[in-house]
């Protein structure tokens, strides 16, 4: 066997191994992506998930079939606090008033992200369903008729005329520890206003 | 090592590079998608809190204190702000702009107003009418999609 063809083999070895490391890299890439994508469909469709509930819930605020036995919409938000908040809605359109809760609860331990957190709703004085959809972050801010910020917990709910949901929902597992995340935020009237438009 | 083989080589190296090419272009193109996807989420929020604001005032400046029945006193198209800075009826909205960063993303959202027909809500007409439509666009520079919501709101008079 001559020197070239050692410096033959020599080079093949070296440029196969780089050829070799390009091609696990390639699967690596993909297969981080692949995580990252399915991460993302799910994560998307848990945030939008909440986001129906919420909606559900939140433009029935102040609403009752039988408007006699609610006249006042003001009256609507019963404690309206930084990460939770109580409200009375007609929720299943029977003429009887519901009270529903939201509000944030623990970290969850069972999940590898450290940051999701248990997610309650409570329907008056059903135990509270936990939504666990990798909430990482619930809090509202309240505004008065003029549009100033109220501070939160607001001591006098019947200031509030309108309010801001934020939401950033995580994914719950994720490759290499790099979570997705998504926000959603609205702002909502307490209540459409009863007076001549 | 003979031409052959060496064509041979030079050949799969091409092969494996256009293959790598082709992966990275649809990963990047999937990223996109997916952040579009985010920013649409984002943008939306921020269309319907802006509707959700147009829609607590009152329907024309006309009807801001008493009830109107003929809709020619309504306001005129096209809208002007009667008091710059002060959005005190629903047409106000006419030509408001509004921006807004989240997490580093600026977004841009662009209102119209204009009287439409409640028998074709999708076309602007020029008389007045009973119903108004608020078009909401929001653009960004992070993504080409432009968001465009609209909603329609109709005159009503509680007694």
């Amino acid at each position: 066997m001559g020197f070239s063809t050692l410096i033959d083999i020599l080079g093949s070895t070296i440029i196969g191994g780089i050829l070799l490391i390009i091609v696990l890299r390639l699967n690596d890439t993909a297969t981080e992506k692949t995580t990252n994508y399915g991460g993302e469909l799910s994560l998307q469709q848990n945030l939008v998930t909440i986001a129906q509930i919420m909606e559900y819930d939140f433009r029935k605020m102040g609403y009752c079939k039988d408007w006699l036995k609610f006249p006042d919409p003001k009256l609507s938000i019963i404690s309206a606090g930084k990460d939770n908040i109580k409200f009375f809605a007609d929720i299943d359109n029977n003429g009887i008033m519901d009270t529903v809760s939201y509000y944030i609860g623990d970290f969850l331990t069972s999940t590898p992200n450290p940051r999701d957190r248990y997610f309650y709703r409570k329907l008056n004085n059903q135990p509270p369903a936990a939504i666990n959809l990798g909430v990482t972050q619930f809090f509202l801010r309240y505004f008065d008729t003029f549009g100033d910020t109220l501070t939160a917990p607001v001591s006098d709910p019947t200031l509030i005329n309108s309010y801001e949901l934020n939401i950033q929902v995580e994914t719950v597992y994720a490759y290499d520890e790099q979570y997705s995340s998504a926000f959603w935020k609205q702002i909502r009237l307490l209540a459409r206003n009863l007076r001549n438009r | 090592m003979n031409l052959g083989q060496s064509l041979f080589a030079i050949g799969a190296l091409i092969l494996l590079s256009l293959n790598i090419m082709s992966v990275n272009t649809r990963i990047l193109r999937t990223d996109e998608v997916a952040l579009n996807s985010k920013i649409g989420v984002l943008a939306t929020s921020i269309g319907t809190s802006i509707i959700e604001d147009a829609s607590k005032l009152p329907f024309d400046e006309k009807t801001q204190h008493a009830a109107l029945s003929d809709k020619n006193l309504l306001t005129p198209s096209p809208f002007v702000i009667e008091n710059p800075g002060v959005y005190d009826d629903f047409d106000d909205y006419n030509g408001y702009t509004k921006t807004d960063t989240v997490f580093t993303i600026p977004f841009k959202a662009i209102c119209s107003v204009d009287y439409v027909n409640a028998t074709n809500p999708d076309k602007a007409v020029a008389n007045q009418t009973w119903h108004k439509k608020l078009t909401v666009k929001i653009t960004t520079p992070f993504s080409q999609d432009t968001i465009k919501l609209s909603t329609i709101y109709s005159y009503w008079f509680f007694r």
